[in-house]
Order: C-alpha cells, then sequence, then structure tokens
C-alpha cells in the first residue's frame, strides 16, 4: 500500500512539472470522429495537427480531446478505409467539432494516401497490440463460411489456435485461461459454441477488436496473458439497415437504425445453426438422433442525450443444445449485459460509468429411470466500473477509475431427477468473492520522440462466504472441512500491477519500444479439456490457491514503409509466471468437492521473436507473420518436478493473409496457417496388467505431434451495382483445407482387434477439405 | 457412469466429423521396470502374484515374465511365502484374507529390495442380481444390482462378471468400477452394471470387490491411459503409478500394483 501511495505521489508531481511548463493558456478541440453513412463512431481515427506535427487519435467511443495555445490549424482526420477530412481552424476558444468521415468507396481507384496520417504503429507507445475491424475479418475465409473473430486472431502474430478448427487460443505462450475476453466490457467466460468449433461472437454486429497481447493498460485487469477487447456496432444512426447471410449450416440476420434520427439507434443481431439437420442423411439411427445447435442474440440501444452524454445498452445472449437419443441433454451459453453511461465533464474530462453483468452456465441433463440425473453450474459476475479520461494538456492523457466485481460460484450441483434414481444430490460448494481494480495510467509525450506510457493497478481479491473450504495435508488429501457463513470475507488477496512502455522515435518511419507489465490473475479454469468442451469450472483464488501473476518484458523495432502503407514490426518477448497452476497426473475435475486436491503449482516462462509485415491499403491488403515462441512450465510433482515444454508449446508459426480485390465485384482471398506439431507424451514402453497392455513414459511432452499446415480460399462475387438499388447481395464460396491436409486431431494407442498384444498407432483427423457457400446481402 | 457418457460423447463427435488413419511412430526406448499384478482376497485359496516385465512399446509380444524372484506376503504378525509355481508366477498356500488387515507385499527381485502395502476392506452383501434390457443397444441384456451402499464414504467397489463360469470382464476395458460419491449410503434398485448378449439357460454370476482409494486411482488413470487418449477430457498422458516401492533405488519406477479385496457374488440363470 505504502509503494502505491508513493507511486501516485509520483504521479502527481510529474503532471505538475509537465503543468508548469504549459504556462501558456491552452484551448481545447474535442468531440466525436463517425462514419458519416451510419453515423457509428470510430475507433482509433486519428486526429493529426500539421502546425505542431502532433495529434491523438479517438478513445472507444470515438471521443478526441486536444488541447493547443491560441492559433491557426490545419486539422486532418483519418482512420484507414475512409477519405481524409481537413479543417482548417482558427482556435480562439474551446470549440467542439464533431467529424463525420466517408468509407472510401470505389476500390479500384488509386487510393489517396496521405503522409500526414499519423501512424499507431510507429507512433503509440503500446507494443503487443494488434487491431482487426469487422470489414477485415469478415475478408479472411471462414471455415463453413462462418466468420469468426477468434479464429481471425488466430492468424496474427503471437497467437495460436488451441487444436484444429478451434476457436480457443494461446497468446505468447499463456493457457487459454489467461486471456480476459471482453464484449462491451462484460467478460465472456466460455467463447465457444459447438465444441470450439466456432466463437460466440456474431461478426455483423461487431464493429472493433483489439488484441492486448501483453502491453495490457492498467484499466484492465484479472488475466495474465492477454486482453481481447470486442466492441459491437452501435447501430445505424441515420436508416434502417439490415444485413445478413444464408449458408449452409447457419443463417444469421442483423437490423440496424435509428429511433430517432440522428440521436437514437438500435442493433439486433440474431444467428441460429441448424448443421444437425444433415444427421438425418447418416445411415447409423444414433448419429440421426443427434441434435447439435446453436443460436445466439446481441443487441444494443445507444441514445445520445446531448454533446455531454450519452448511454449505451448492450446484451448478449447465446445457448448451445446438444442432444442425443432423447434421454441426453447438454446445454449452455453466456449472457452479458453493459449499461454505460459516458459524460462529458469538460472538454477535457471524459466519464464512462459501466454497469456490467455476465453469466456463463451449462446444464446436463439424463432421463432414465434409474440412472437419471441433473446437473447444472454456473458463474456469474455483476460489476461497476468509473473511469475518467483527462486530457489536461497536449503532452499527457490520464486515464483512472475503478472496477469492483463480485463474483458468484456455483461449481457444480448433481441430482437425481426422479424419485427411484439411485443417485442422490451432490453439490459442490458455492463461493462468492469481490474483484476490485483501482487504476492510474498516464500516456506522456516527453517531447516529439519519446513518449512513455505508464500506470499502475491495484487489484484486491476477497472471498466471501457462505462456503465449505476444504483443507489439504501435504498429500493433497482433504481431511477436514471449514464452513464461513454467510457474509464474512474469510480470505484476502491483493497486489500491485505496474505497467509501463515507451516509444522513441528513430525518425519519422521509424521507431523502437520497450515495455514491462505485471497482470495477477484470481480465477483459474479447471479444464483438462483442449477441445473446448462446455464443462468448465472456474476455481477463485482462496486459502489452498495463491494468486497467479506474470511479469513481461518486451521490446520491439517498428517501420513503416511506402507512407505509411506498409507497416512492419519486429517484437521480442519474455513472460515469467508464479504461482502457475497445473493439474496432477490423471486428476478428475468434474463434481469433485475436493478438486482444489487435484492441482499443483509451480511456476512457467515463455518467451518468443514475432515478426509481421501489414499492408492495410490498396488492392491487395493483408499480411504475412512469423513467429517463434516457446513455453514451458516447471510444477511441482508433475514431470518428477522438472521443466516441461507446455501442451501449446509449438515453436514455429507462419502465416499468410491475403485479399486480393480483382475488380469492384470479385475478391478472392487466401490464408495459409504453419505451426510446429504440439509438444505431445507418447510411450516409451509398456507393461501387461489385468490382461491389458498399458504404456509407459518418458518425461512429459518430449514428443511432437506432425507439423500443422492450411490453406483457406475464398471467392467473393458482389450484385451489381447499380444506382438506386436497395438490396446489394453477394455470393462466397471458400474452401477449408483447401488442399486437404490431415492434420492430427489427436494421436492414440490401440490393440489390434484379433491381437490384445498389438498396438497400433491412429490419428485422428476432423477436418479434410471443407467446401461452403453462402449467400450475403445487406439492406 | 459418467465415464459412460463421456464416452459416447467421443463417439459422437467421431462418427460425425472423425477419420482415423493408422500411421508410424518411431519411439523412444527405456529402461526395463519390474511389473506387479498380484491379488489377495478374503477367499480360501492360493492367491497369485504374477510378475513380470517392461518392454518396448511396439514389441508385440507377450511381456517377458521375471522368475527367480523371492515373494512373500506378510499381515503384521505372519509372513507367507510364496512358491513360483511356473515362470513369474508366484502363489501361497491356501489361505484368506482378513478383512481390516493390512498386508504388505516384499519382494526380492535381481538384488533389488521391492514392496507394497493394501488394506483388506469390507465389501457390503448384494440382495440380488436381476436382468434388464440395455438402453443403447437394445439386443443386449444388463445385469442389474441390488444393494444397500453403506453410509460410510469413501468406498469404492470393482465388479467382474462370469457367463458360465467364464469370466468375461477380462480386461480392464471391460471392468466396471467407481466410487460411492453420488450413491453414498443409498439403496441401489436395480442398477445395470454391465450388457451382455444373453443365451436362454446362461448362468450368469456378478462378482463384487472391495478395493482401496489408492487401486481405484491406479485403475482409473490405467482407464484414461489405454481408452480415453482423447483431448477432451483425459488431459496430459502421464504413467499410471501403482503402489509398489523399490526400496534399493527409490528412483527407479516400478509398474503394476499389489491389490486386496474383499469379494461377493450373486449368480442367477437368464430365462
Amino acid at each position: 500500500m505504502r509503494r502505491l501511495v508513493l507511486y501516485i505521489i509520483i504521479l502527481l508531481s510529474a503532471l505538475n512539472i509537465s503543468a508548469n511548463s504549459a504556462i501558456i493558456p491552452k484551448l481545447t478541440i474535442s468531440g466525436h470522429v463517425k462514419d458519416g453513412k451510419d453515423g457509428e463512431v470510430l475507433i482509433g481515427a486519428t486526429i493529426y495537427v500539421k502546425e505542431l506535427k502532433t495529434g491523438t487519435v479517438t478513445n472507444s467511443y470515438g471521443f478526441y480531446s486536444i488541447s493547443l495555445p491560441a492559433g491557426v490549424y490545419n486539422i486532418t482526420y483519418s482512420y484507414i478505409g475512409y477519405n481524409n477530412v481537413f479543417k482548417n481552424i482558427n482556435l480562439t476558444k474551446d470549440i467542439t467539432l464533431n467529424v463525420d468521415l466517408e468509407e472510401t468507396r470505389t476500390t479500384i481507384k488509386e487510393v489517396v494516401i496521405t503522409d500526414k496520417r499519423i501512424d499507431e504503429n510507429i507512433n503509440k507507445a503500446e507494443m503487443g497490440v494488434e487491431k482487426l475491424d469487422a470489414k477485415t475479418i469478415k475478408s479472411i475465409p471462414a471455415l463453413m463460411g462462418e466468420v469468426d473473430v477468434l479464429k481471425a486472431i488466430q492468424l496474427l502474430p503471437g497467437v495460436q489456435a488451441t487444436g484444429d478448427g478451434n476457436t480457443g487460443f494461446n497468446v505468447r505462450g499463456g493457457n487459454s485461461d489467461q486471456n480476459l475476453i471482453l464484449l462491451d466490457e462484460a467478460t465472456v467466460y466460455n467463447a465457444s459454441h459447438l465444441l470450439g468449433f466456432f466463437s460466440v461472437f456474431n461478426n455483423d454486429a461487431v464493429k472493433d477488436i483489439k488484441l492486448y497481447k501483453g502491453d495490457i493498460p492498467a484499466e484492465y485487469g484479472g488475466r495474465m496473458s492477454s486482453l481481447l477487447d470486442i466492441r459491437m456496432k452501435d447501430g445505424n444512426m441515420k436508416k434502417i439497415r439490415g444485413t445478413g447471410s444464408a449458408g449452409l449450416i447457419s443463417s444469421r440476420l442483423t437490423i440496424e437504425g435509428p429511433i430517432v434520427k440522428d440521436t437514437s439507434s438500435f442493433i439486433i443481431s440474431a444467428r441460429r445453426f441448424y448443421g444437425d439437420s444433415y444427421f438425418k442423411m447418416f445411415p447409423d439411427t444414433m448419429i440421426q438422433d443427434v441434435k447439435i445447435h446453436f443460436y445466439d442474440l446481441s443487441m444494443k440501444l445507444n441514445y445520445t442525450l446531448s454533446d455531454k452524454d450519452r448511454l449505451f445498452l448492450s446484451a448478449y445472449f447465446g445457448r448451445d443444445v446438444f442432444k442425443f437419443a432423447e434421454d441426453f441433454n447438454l446445454n449452455w451459453g453466456n449472457n452479458t449485459e453493459t449499461f454505460r453511461w459516458n459524460h462529458l465533464f469538460s472538454k477535457k474530462l471524459f466519464f464512462n460509468l459501466t454497469f456490467l453483468f455476465s453469466n456463463y452456465d451449462y446444464g446436463m441433463k439424463v432421463e432414465q429411470a434409474m440412472m437419471g440425473f441433473k446437473w447444472i453450474a454456473n458463474l456469474q459476475d455483476y460489476a461497476i466500473k468509473t473511469d475518467f479520461t483527462f486530457y489536461p494538456n497536449m503532452k499527457n492523457t490520464i486515464k483512472f477509475g475503478f472496477i469492483s466485481t463480485y463474483h458468484h460460484f456455483n461449481p457444480g450441483y448433481a441430482k437425481g431427477t426422479e424419485e427411484s434414481t439411485y443417485i442422490k444430490e451432490l453439490k459442490m460448494p458455492t463461493s462468492n468473492a469481490m474483484e476490485d481494480g483501482i487504476f492510474v495510467c498516464n500516456e506522456q509525450k516527453i517531447d516529439s520522440n519519446l513518449t512513455v506510457d505508464y500506470g499502475l493497478r491495484y487489484s484486491i481479491f476477497q472471498n466471501i462466504g457462505a462456503t465449505t473450504v476444504y483443507t489439504f495435508n501435504s498429500n493433497h488429501e482433504s481431511l477436514d472441512t471449514i464452513v464461513y457463513e454467510k457474509g464474512k470475507f474469510y480470505n484476502t488477496y491483493s497486489g500491485l500491477e505496474p505497467r509501463i512502455s515507451f516509444k522513441y522515435s528513430l525518425n519519422e518511419k521509424s521507431s523502437v519500444k520497450g515495455c514491462y507489465s505485471r497482470t495477477m490473475q484470481y480465477l483459474h479454469l479447471a479444464s483438462n479439456s483442449t477441445g473446448g468442451f462446455p464443462l468448465d469450472i472456474w476455481l477463485p483464488s482462496g486459502p489452498n490457491i495463491k494468486p497467479r501473476y506474470c511479469d513481461m518484458y518486451s521490446a520491439g523495432y517498428f517501420r513503416n514503409f511506402r507512407k505509411n502503407t506498409i507497416e512492419v514490426s519486429l517484437e521480442t518477448y519474455y513472460k515469467k509466471y508464479k504461482n502457475e497452476i497445473d493439474f496432477k497426473d490423471h486428476a478428475w475435475l468434474m463434481l469433485n468437492q475436493k478438486i482444489e486436491g487435484e492441482l499443483r503449482f509451480g511456476k512457467a516462462q515463455t518467451y518468443g521473436v514475432e515478426f509481421m509485415i501489414r499492408k492495410q491499403e490498396g488492392l491487395i491488403t493483408g499480411w504475412i507473420s512469423y513467429t517463434w515462441a516457446r513455453a514451458f512450465k516447471t510444477i511441482n510433482e508433475v514431470n518428477d518436478g522438472y521443466e516441461y515444454p507446455s501442451n501449446y508449446d509449438k515453436p514455429h508459426n507462419v502465416s499468410v493473409v491475403a485479399n486480393y480485390e480483382i475488380t469492384e465485384r470479385l475478391s478472392i482471398a487466401i490464408n495459409w496457417l504453419y505451426a510446429t506439431g504440439a509438444a505431445v507424451t507418447f510411450p516409451t514402453g509398456r507393461f501387461t496388467y489385468g490382461n491389458t497392455v498399458i504404456p509407459v513414459y518418458s518425461e512429459r511432452n518430449s514428443y511432437r505431434m506432425q507439423d500443422y499446415h492450411r490453406l483457406d480460399i475464398s471467392v467473393t462475387l458482389k450484385g451489381k451495382n447499380k444506382p438506386g438499388k436497395k438490396f446489394y447481395g453477394e455470393w462466397n464460396f471458400s474452401a477449408y483445407n483447401a488442399y486437404n491436409r490431415k492434420n492430427t486431431w489427436m494421436l492414440t494407442f490401440e490393440p489390434d482387434k484379433n491381437d490384445e498384444n498389438t498396438m497400433i498407432a491412429y490419428k485422428y483427423y476432423v477436418l479434410p477439405i471443407v467446401p461452403s457457400i453462402s449467400y450475403n446481402f445487406h439492406f | 457412469m459418467l465415464k459412460k457418457i463421456f464416452y459416447l460423447l467421443i463417439l459422437i463427435v467421431f462418427a460425425i466429423s472423425g477419420c482415423r488413419k493408422q500411421i508410424d511412430i518411431k519411439l523412444k526406448d527405456t529402461y526395463v521396470r519390474l511389473v506387479v499384478d498380484g491379488l489377495l482376497t478374503d477367499e480360501y485359496k492360493r492367491h497369485t502374484i504374477k510378475l513380470s516385465k517392461t518392454s518396448n512399446y511396439f514389441k508385440n509380444e507377450p511381456q517377458p515374465m521375471a522368475s527367480g524372484a523371492v515373494v512373500t506376503i506378510s499381515d503384521g504378525t505372519s509372513t507367507y511365502a510364496l512358491n513360483e509355481t511356473s515362470e513369474g508366477i508366484y502363489q501361497t498356500d491356501s489361505l484368506a484374507g482378513v478383512v481390516g488387515k493390512t498386508y504388505t507385499l516384499n519382494i526380492k527381485y535381481n538384488g533389488e529390495d521391492y514392496s507394497a502395502s493394501s488394506m483388506l476392506k469390507y465389501v457390503a452383501p448384494m440382495d440380488s442380481i436381476t436382468f434388464g434390457i440395455d438402453p443403447y443397444f437394445h439386443e443386449k441384456a444388463t445385469i442389474n444390482l441390488w444393494a444397500l451402499e453403506p453410509a460410510t464414504q469413501g468406498d469404492y467397489y470393482m465388479w467382474l462378471y462370469y457367463i458360465n463360469d467364464t469370466l468375461k470382464s477380462d480386461t480392464l476395458k471391460r471392468i466396471m468400477f467407481t466410487d460411492d460419491m453420488m450413491v453414498n449410503g443409498n439403496y441401489i434398485p436395480n442398477f445395470p452394471i454391465y450388457s451382455f448378449i444373453p443365451k436362454t439357460n446362461d448362468t450368469v454370476t456378478l462378482e463384487m470387490r472391495s478395493i482401496t482409494k489408492e487401486y481405484y486411482d491406479f485403475v482409473y488413470a490405467a482407464f484414461l491411459e489405454v481408452y480415453a487418449g482423447d483431448p477432451f477430457f483425459s488431459g496430459p498422458r502421464a504413467n499410471v503409478k501403482g503402489n509398489i516401492v523399490n526400496l534399493t533405488n527409490r528412483s527407479k519406477d516400478v509398474m503394476g500394483f499389489f491389490s486386496t479385496s474383499a469379494i461377493t457374488r450373486k449368480t442367477r440363470v437368464y430365462k
């Protein structure tokens, strides 16, 4: 705590100095930057002041504020894919300037390139950050034409899929439970539909995503490895529009429009997957009876009260249903809700108040006279967050605020369904926790070359009753329990999470950056599954589990070519994890009251180098990236306490993503990716016990799966664009895994049917070439 | 039971999307470990300890036996010597284990000492067995158990079945085992344990054994390693560790298990 106070004093005095040096009165230009056609605010649009060679970018709500001395200025507003807007301003008093940008419609024309745009790649101190907008994501070929945010980010350097066709991802060697996935700031605990083959996000409702691979702003916390910040569209402010698609396995429809023109808007987006209708064609009656489907619904309301106040309400609801042979039913889903109020206290002080709700639950039901049972589990968050952005002068952008989250954990409750069932009630102890974070950070431009982002987060995690805590001895056996009454705060952890990064411009085209951050994590996912299986159990830190934390050091070189149209980055990182968790061998995680006894603790380290070259404008857009990354764990009692490569240690990764607009109507997109095979454990010997051949293993993960590679292609043909036309359609033809590579999904050793003593190795692969066709439309 | 459901899930996933292909893999070699497969029960008979050795994984022939060992079992007061009746097969004289006693197996083999202990636990009696129809495979019949599960928590069971005195659950894959987590203290009425293809006048015997937690963990681990190497549930592969220790060199692994069980049986003719 003392350190925190000290840090705040230093921070404030730093501000003082910069404030004192700026005695000349400053005037402020502020406002929102929007898409002129639909009124959507643009996140990360740049505002560049030619005379001072400086500028700023819009925040997540499209708001900007810049303070300048009185004078005449030429200001450029720009955003990728949009035409620049130039303003000549005689600044004599504070002004509000809302700017509408128009999308660059005709892509075939030579794009007007300006060297006036300040480029985030080389000018912001933040590093390890990747941005994708909905349009880019849409242009990437997708499995069964189902455009997917999470599949798209797996093509970025430093991000790997947990399995073939899976939406789970690992960032810079971190476990997939170390990713904070936020949908309009609400936590999404399980982002997968259909055992992970699709993500829960409907791209038609997504505006913009930003992935922080390490340099997570102090504003966010609770996960060690990454932040995926997904923002939903606000809805068209000008007129009613619709977007939709009809595909072989799913259909989508989105309607958006103004409630009151230029004041309020709505968007509602629905999706339904019906791929199980094909099961009827299988000869096997067991499969004919299988029902697998999902649906999701995203919704947002947006109301501009005045220039100073805006309200947002967004909600997501999704559910998967898996039925088998009439008596087995498994379903799971997320529900998130966000209510936000943006308020401008002054031109320099932007305020945001957010209420958040998140629920993840699953249920399983077996309906049988004797062995029927019902199993439910859920996790709920209620949170309040306030954050202020203060633009005191041109050199500083300060953010501060707090977030307070109440978690409710119900890890599992099972009960017999009928009087006659032999199964009685089985209850995992429920529990609660408060997770608080206060944060302050500043982006400070020290001179024209050096920018420093520094921030501090102080997080507190408190376990609250009513609950039963199992106590464990050194052999991980539970001999006793402690019962805490309702409302009792029985355990507290806290920690300081400093984050600092800097950018130093070498010249107008290149810069170097460095970063250190500490991130803490109080929630831990107990899962033995890499397959996106829904039976997640989130365990809070508490008497038996210490919080995990990670220190990350990274450095990078960034350079732009050809008037900022080609961005090149080279980043390297080293991460050290403490109190890292893994499971004991053959752990039993489901419906286990003593699950904490299955955990083992230790440390982890990961390191790597990421290279990316990206072209965002022109007829051919896309990127090529190469990542070299290693990930190791050292866990007590696992692998005899020796260090071993993580399951997701895949050293070499290449991805190529390209989109070529051949004509105004026809475009072709490809992506190709390559990854070293995952580290796995294979037998070295065998023995027989109970007439069964059982393997003997050497060190954990000392073998490699076959290397993974895959090519996806898609061709999009748009309808003719005639004046006055109201309905636009386009056909999308795609092939996932176009050269039909048989990538290993799992490898097993099975005895020969005729001879129990003969073992045979088999590989299973799930996604061969998958051609698909879909029709997309908007009106 | 949960095990069964997960099995079905895996089956479905593969039936829908999976393709399987036999492949060749080159595997490393490792040192030879002693393997123990031993069981002592409360029945009066000659109990057997089988000693064998590990081999390369793809050796694809029966395991080499470990001959010439000195094997004893002790209950704390008496020690019983075992005789090697055939290569690697060591047998006691006729005796019955006693419920509540802890038995220690000692082996001296190739100059190294090995030891394992296990407690012989009480097994509740079965009331009866009946037959039912398999809900998934209608041509099969089920052997259903009727019994009262004792109220003490932490009981573990293993079942085997015989048709006309031939052991049918003869590999780990076919053996059913469970804990009492979800049924503790309940009367278990008509609970299907096994499925079999029935023939009229078959004599069906269900055998129920009490097992220790350590043995349950061992069988469960072996089951995972042998039959469920999937990415959904089984987690990373790891050695199936038993209760046998190499006293001479503790860092050397010993495979297998020395288990103790009380046994109860019910027989019924299928009509």
